[in-house]
């Protein structure tokens, strides 16, 4: 549930997150914009004006120079192509007159002071026709004035209404003689209409007003004012400058009509100013109107992204969620319903996508599935067949702490209360090796098997072999798999079957001292009484159960190896003494194969080592008995004694026939003789050294074959530790001696 | 001890009794038989062996029984005797608990002839 609202979090805010980022592309630089126009107010709408105003003013004098300059032309062209004829001048007048409607007056002077004077009037062209008196002078007549200095005349007079009528007059000279000679002179009064004045200067905005201002401050031309007047504001260049800003400046002011303006003028050639004015409520009009259109856009801006981010955010999101929705589903396993997006982009493609690996993944579940059933039953088969095995199985970690159990392993346990699963191993099953606590060694990897392994089970014991199966070091919860075989009645059948040869032996033994103890009575007696045939036979009988007697030994040895119950009394024994003496008791054999027994001794001391006697003479009866029974009749037997300072060897080496080299190890085997023994037909249980190799182990000496020299036969060997006080004092059977027929108290005194 | 060879043979077999007792007699010694508990009792009533050789399997009472009889009740006259052990089992085990019970030595009897037993008595005493 948590997860739910989370996830609608997350895309509530990715919706929010598209709109805040369209908003601020959309709205960011409106703001900019605003932020500045604000800041910097009016004045760059103002200063634009201003310049602008300079330019207009500016563009109106240069047309208002060109206007005067056209007029100029237009009168000088007119004047050149008059002739002076009396008759002619009067037509000639009307005619630049009605050529020319702006034209109201004309005055030409002739050189004889005759003014004729052309003007308009209601009933048409008039001409009048006057001399001028002799006092007049030229600075009193304009038309005078004009042939004496031979100058141009700018100027602008009023007519009766006190109406502007621009004053133009040149000098008038005969164009057709080379002399250039003066005629008169000519003035024109124009009358300037509306009409004209708009078409002369440069158009204008509504707001703005333009007008033009002589050089006696009058007024020339104003929209507004149908009778011009002077405008006493103007008195002067500078007081025209003072308002409008004059040349090249625009002046912000108080206009005639008491309004606040911005004002700019220029001076015409002639000197008029041609003057500017533009309320400054106008710009600040303006400057409201930008704001109004910024605002206006803003808001269209605003309103359009927002629809575009939710148009956006609906195209986006809507697949998003779609896929959302579907991976959701994907992720609770369910596969039935595939990932609908319509939109044919990326998404659409993410979607079959997502869906292609929905159905991959479905195909791939159900696929383990039918696996997974496959193993369980698997599985159910395999523990059905562990838990049916005779043998316990337990599992352990590597803490050798008990992860499975099988009902045979259990059954073992029985006397122990579960659970067993997750204790110790060594508590549940405290077995044993040799007296001592089995130690599982887990560390390394591959089988090992452990025998004769013993669990106490309160008064009972339980033998078991174990196989211990450590597994690579993968699957850290099972390190290693044990197989417990019970051995008990293998091992209690074992038993018996010793025993048996054990009762066997014993039983033979009582009937067999009685015979050879009646055979040494009758062989005592036999001197006197017997023929020396009678003898022999009886010495053949007392060897017979001579040999019986050792087979039944041996037998008897053998069984208590088996059984773990030999004894050894470690004496302090004198090695070389008893050697020499075996050897001694042998020699008799020996020669009635003709053979050489020696003994011999590599050191010139006795040696003594801590024995049992009994099994050392045992072993000497044996090696020497086997070489004398191996080298054939007329060889050479050889004993020798020798010793270091820690170990006493005693070698039996024969010229016999050897011993191959792979034989040499079976041979200290059970019931193992050399081949050769079938060959020779040479008789014997092969008892002897395996059991000689028990005995000399068990007191921790060796026994073997020294290795062929090249000499031929062979050359047994067995060695004991030399005697050392300090440790074998100790391991002597302090208070038990054992003679030649048993074992008889130590007695200290007597 | 006084120099007199008296010898009790305690010993089911009867033809080992037998060889023991021709064999100690040869050399001079006086002997005495018996099967069992009740016949070596009967026996020391008048004989007082110094030394005795008991068999460690007898029928009723058993060898190491009729030994601590022997040792520790002195109307028997056996407590200072020579007490040796007869068997044929020759295992240490038994022979220790003889000698934990008392006795002097242990015989095993297919180990040694009868004709060796006069010098087994005498070692014993060596």
């Amino acid at each position: 549930m948590g997860e739910e609202k989370k996830q609608s979090s997350y895309r509530r805010k990715v919706s929010t997150r598209v709109l805040s980022y369209f908003l601020a592309i959309a709205v960011l630089p409106v703001i900019i914009v605003s932020v500045i126009l604000t800041n910097a107010g009016t004045e760059p709408l103002l200063k634009s004006a201003a310049s602008n105003q300079q330019r207009l003013s500016s563009d109106g004098a240069r047309q208002v120079d060109r206007y005067i300059d056209s007029l100029i032309s237009q009168l000088e062209l007119s004047a050149s192509q008059f002739s002076l004829a009396p008759d002619q001048l009067e037509p000639q007048l009307k005619n630049l007159m009605s050529n020319n409607t702006d034209l109201q007056k004309v005055e030409f002077l002739t050189l004889d002071r005759t003014l004729r004077t052309a003007t308009r009037g209601s009933d048409g062209i008039r001409i009048a026709s006057s001399t001028l008196p002799s006092s007049d002078n030229s600075s009193n007549n304009q038309g005078l004035s004009l042939m004496d200095n031979e100058r141009q005349l700018i100027d602008v007079s009023r007519d009766v209404n006190n109406r502007p009528l621009i004053t133009i007059g040149i000098s008038v000279y005969d164009s057709t003689s080379t002399t250039n000679r003066l005629l008169g002179s000519i003035i024109g009064y124009y009358q300037t209409t509306d009409e004209t004045w708009k078409s002369i200067l440069p158009e204008l905005d509504s707001d703005e007003k333009m007008y033009v201002v002589d050089t006696d401050n009058q007024l020339v031309y104003h929209p507004d004012e149908t009778t011009l007047t002077i405008r006493n504001d103007f008195s002067t260049v500078e007081s025209v400058r003072s308002f409008a800003g004059g040349e090249g400046e625009t002046k912000q002011t108080i206009s005639a009509e008491k309004q606040d303006v911005l004002a700019n003028a220029s001076l015409t050639d002639v000197g008029w100013s041609v003057i500017v004015e533009q309320p400054v409520s106008s710009v600040n009009g303006a400057y409201m109107s930008f704001i109004l259109t910024a605002i206006t856009v803003a808001i269209v801006m605003v309103v359009s992204t927002v629809l575009a981010s939710i148009l956006f955010t609906w195209r986006i999101a809507s697949p998003v969620k779609s896929l959302l929705d579907g991976i959701r589903r994907l992720s609770k396993n369910d596969y039935s319903q595939p990932i609908d997006v319509k939109t044919n982009d990326e998404f659409r493609e993410m979607s079959e996508t997502l869906n292609g690996l929905g159905a991959n993944i479905s195909t791939y579940i159900n696929s383990l599935q039918a696996n997974n059933s496959n193993l369980s039953f698997g599985q159910s088969q395999l523990q059905s067949i562990i838990n049916s095995v005779n043998d316990g199985i337990i599992a352990i970690n590597a803490r050798q702490e008990i992860v499975s159990i099988n009902p045979s392993a259990t059954r073992i346990v029985n006397h122990v209360e579960p659970p067993f699963v997750g204790r110790p191993l060594s508590e549940i099953f405290p077995w044993t090796i040799d007296g001592r606590p089995l130690n599982l060694d887990i560390g390394y990897s591959g089988t090992k098997s452990y025998e004769g392994v013993v669990l106490a089970k309160g008064e009972s014991v339980q033998y078991m072999n174990l196989i211990v199966q450590v597994n690579e070091r993968e699957d850290e919860s099972v390190a290693a798999i044990i197989t417990m075989h019970d051995q008990t009645a293998t091992r209690e059948l074992d038993f018996m079957k010793l025993d048996f040869v054990a009762i066997a032996a014993h039983e033979l033994r009582t009937p067999l001292t009685v015979i050879s103890g009646y055979l040494d009575v009758i062989n005592r007696e036999a001197i006197h009484s017997l023929s020396t045939e009678n003898i022999e036979d009886l010495q053949n009988a007392i060897i017979g159960t001579q040999q019986l007697r050792e087979l039944i030994n041996k037998l008897l040895n053998i069984a208590r190896i088996e059984r773990g119950d030999m004894e050894i009394f470690l004496d302090k024994l004198n090695l070389t003494q008893m050697t020499a003496t075996n050897v001694e008791q042998h020699q008799q054999i020996a020669a009635q194969k003709r053979q050489v027994l020696s003994f011999t001794s590599s050191i010139n001391h006795n040696v003594y080592v801590p024995a049992d006697p009994a099994s050392i003479t045992e072993v000497l009866n044996n090696l020497i008995g086997n070489a004398i029974k191996y080298t054939p009749d007329g060889g050479q037997i050889r004993v020798n004694i020798t010793a270091t300072s820690d170990e006493a060897r005693v070698e039996v080496i024969d010229n016999g026939p050897g011993i191959p080299e792979e034989l040499r190890e079976k041979l200290f085997s059970k019931f193992y003789r050399a081949e050769r023994s079938m060959i020779t037909g040479t008789r014997g249980t092969g008892l002897g050294l395996f059991i000689s190799k028990t005995v000399i182990e068990l007191q921790r000496g060796t026994i073997g074959i020294s290795p062929d020299q090249g000499r031929g036969g062979s050359a047994f060997y067995f060695t004991l530790p030399v005697y050392l006080p300090e440790r074998d004092d100790a391991l002597v059977t302090q208070n038990v001696s054992r003679g030649r027929h048993g074992w008889f108290k130590k007695r200290t005194n007597n | 001890m006084d120099g007199s060879k008296n010898v009790l043979i305690i010993e089911d077999e009867p033809m080992l009794r037998d060889l023991y007792q021709k064999a100690l007699r040869g050399a001079g010694y006086t002997v005495e038989l018996a099967g069992n508990w009740a016949q070596a009792r009967e026996k020391l009533v008048n004989f007082k062996p110094t030394y005795v050789l008991l068999d460690v399997m007898l029928p009723g009472e058993t060898g190491l029984e009729v030994l601590q009889f022997l040792r520790n009740d002195a109307s028997f006259s056996c407590t200072q005797a020579n007490i040796l052990v007869l068997t044929n089992l020759a295992q240490h085990s038994v022979a220790d608990n003889a000698m934990d019970h008392g006795a002097d030595g242990y015989i095993i009897k297919a180990d040694i002839l009868p004709a060796d037993l006069p010098e087994i008595l005498e070692s014993i005493n060596d």
